[in-house]
């Protein structure tokens, strides 16, 4: 990233630097010379977990300021360093690394830790105790648990809340579903429409309504998320929804949307079987699509109302994304929206040049919680 | 007139576990993904860092199925160790049902569970709960391995609300099941308490 681009991402996440290291700097694949320089300036405010990510991406033989930053660790909190960095999975440096945190901790740093750092001792099996009795490879049986707890307290048998005339007209349902008295009956209503075939447009539409209105009940998002779980249904109701949840600031009910989807996509016979576990590219495609054209929405909407730090939140999100190609016009379109220059015409350009450079494949699951996780650090949830 | 009962009443349970970084969080819900009958899991979202720290969260969907006319559906959450994001980790916690603070029983580690608890404390308290009301649970994790504190010394530090506890090895499983039903149990009773 430009030296521009960053600095204006810190001004989005009000001047604080770590999430835009971890949310945009470290997540890309190679690092420049200004995300190097950034890293640096701010490399005492990193996390273990950001400069291991960091070393991961520096040639070898100029990782001498994470090596630095290690070491400081090392001397202000050896537990922590022997824990995150010693004890991580998978953690190991190269033998110039080794030698040069050795030197800089040597004298400095507990003689248990410093033999480590000279031994090159990483994570070691520890000899578990053996007299803890391993469980049974069995299945958990979750449902009879259950059972078991409800028959302690006794809860009152369910009753049946909605009665539905079964001669009434499709049409009389969705209105009954839309005018409902209750979240709870509403989402029955949907759940017992889907089932009747009536059109998803119609019970999305519903859904998307109750959500604009401030429904943001768990079973309202699994109805929705059965509802969007493909690819086409993404492509035809992806913006509607996310901007519903958006428009709410519902971040966390956004998430746990997009985690049902994908968790329910992931074990479909379409992915299943492909060796690996393929990720369901066409729906993440779609997913990021709905997400990227609701922030260019969001943003647009934001400069023409004159709200610069909601446009950069939504730009700085959009970042995360790698846009699609598809977007590509409306992105560049808001380089002529009201109110673009300084650090929003930083974003804007970032974003320009992010998409030109993107493809559909490079869409995942990991981005999209990514921008949902960085709006929510932009403009925390009320 | 023909009239069609619906007479779904469904049972939504969001347990999130809590704890210090590598305190073995994933591991729990992991190990019941592998052990959770074929009916009942989804599959488990899981998203690390080259090092196998949980970046955003892990999430897994379990259908228990229809128990006494209620259909009951788990959600399993955790949330990153202590090293990333406060907003991450509130986001993850808005709408919670019940918790596991799952506790690293080795003696370096007192320290960070004391933050992480501390920080659950003041994450609930910023979305309306409380670690005195909300369903909880402590779990005592890596009792198989050596330099581990004594549970008392351990329960001083980080039970001081009086939850239920479970001692556990999360990576071989030890526990595990008790920590959830535990933890179920607790939002389960809650629930009744609210609808008595």
């Amino acid at each position: 990233m430009k030296r521009n681009e960053i600095d204006a991402l810190v001004r989005a996440h009000r001047g604080r630097a770590r999430p835009v290291a971890f949310l945009h700097v470290l997540r890309q694949a190679r690092l420049d010379e200004d995300d190097q320089l950034f890293l640096r300036e701010h490399a005492s405010e990193l996390a273990v977990p950001d400069l291991l990510v960091w070393r991961s991406r520096c040639e070898p033989g100029f990782t001498g300021t994470v090596l630095r930053a290690l070491a400081r660790i090392a001397l202000e909190d050896p537990s922590q360093f022997e824990h995150e960095v010693l004890d991580a999975p998978r953690f190991s440096l190269d033998d110039d690394e080794w030698i040069e945190l050795a030197d800089l901790t040597r004298g400095k740093v507990p003689p248990r830790i410093f033999d480590r750092i000279s031994a090159r001792g990483v994570r070691a099996e520890v000899e578990a105790r053996h007299d803890i009795e391993k469980p049974p490879e069995a299945d958990v049986d979750l449902a009879g648990f259950v059972e078991s707890v409800l028959d302690e307290i006794a809860l009152p048998e369910p009753a049946a809340v909605v009665a539905i005339d079964a001669t009434l007209a499709p049409e009389a349902i969705l209105d009954r579903a839309r005018n409902a008295w209750s979240p709870e009956e509403r989402v029955m209503l949907l759940e017992w429409a889907a089932r009747q075939g009536l059109p998803r447009k119609s019970l999305v539409d519903i859904a998307v309504h109750a959500i604009r209105a401030g429904e943001t009940e768990p079973r309202l998002r699994i109805f929705l998320a059965s509802q969007i779980g493909s690819r086409a249904a993404w492509e035809s109701f992806g913006l509607d929804v996310v901007l519903a949840f958006l428009d709410r600031g519902a971040f966390s009910s956004l998430s746990s949307l997009c985690a049902l989807v994908f968790s329910e996509a992931r074990g479909a016979p379409a992915v299943r079987g492909v060796p690996g576990q393929e990720e369901p590219k066409g729906l993440l495609s779609a997913m990021t699509a709905a997400f990227a054209a609701a922030l260019v929405h969001v943003a647009r909407e934001s400069l023409v109302a004159s709200l610069p730090a909601r446009a950069m939140a939504a730009l700085s999100a959009l970042a995360c994304l790698a846009p699609p190609p598809r977007l590509s016009r409306s992105i560049h379109d808001l380089l002529r929206a009201p109110g673009v220059s300084g650090e929003i015409l930083a974003l804007v350009e970032l974003n320009v040049r992010l998409v030109k450079h993107s493809s559909a494949r490079d869409a995942s699951f990991e981005s999209i919680v990514a921008a949902i996780h960085c709006l929510a650090d932009v403009e925390p949830e009320a | 007139m023909a009239f069609v009962n619906v007479p779904s009443r469904e049972i939504f349970v969001k347990i999130v576990y809590y704890g210090a970084g590598l305190c073995g969080k994933t591991a729990n819900v992991e190990h019941i993904h592998a052990r959770a009958p074929e009916a009942a899991k989804g599959n488990l979202v899981s998203l690390k860092t080259e090092s196998e720290r949980t970046l955003f969260f892990d999430f897994m969907p379990l259908e228990i199925g229809q128990i006494r006319g209620y259909r009951v559906r788990l959600h399993l959450y955790t949330v990153p160790g202590q090293v990333f994001y406060k907003a991450s980790r509130k986001l993850i916690l808005r709408g919670v049902d019940g918790v596991v603070f799952v506790v690293d029983s080795q003696s370096a580690r007192i320290e960070a569970n004391v933050e992480a608890l501390e920080d659950l404390g003041d994450n609930l308290a910023e979305i309306g709960e409380s670690l005195r009301e909300i369903p909880c649970v402590v779990q005592y994790n890596k009792r198989d391995l050596p330099g581990i504190e004594p549970i008392p010394s351990l329960r001083a530090l980080c039970n001081p609300m009086g939850v239920p506890e479970v001692e556990s090895a999360a990576n071989k499983g030890v526990g595990v099941t008790e920590t959830l039903q535990a933890a179920a149990r607790g939002v389960l009773l809650r629930l009744n308490r609210k609808v008595a």
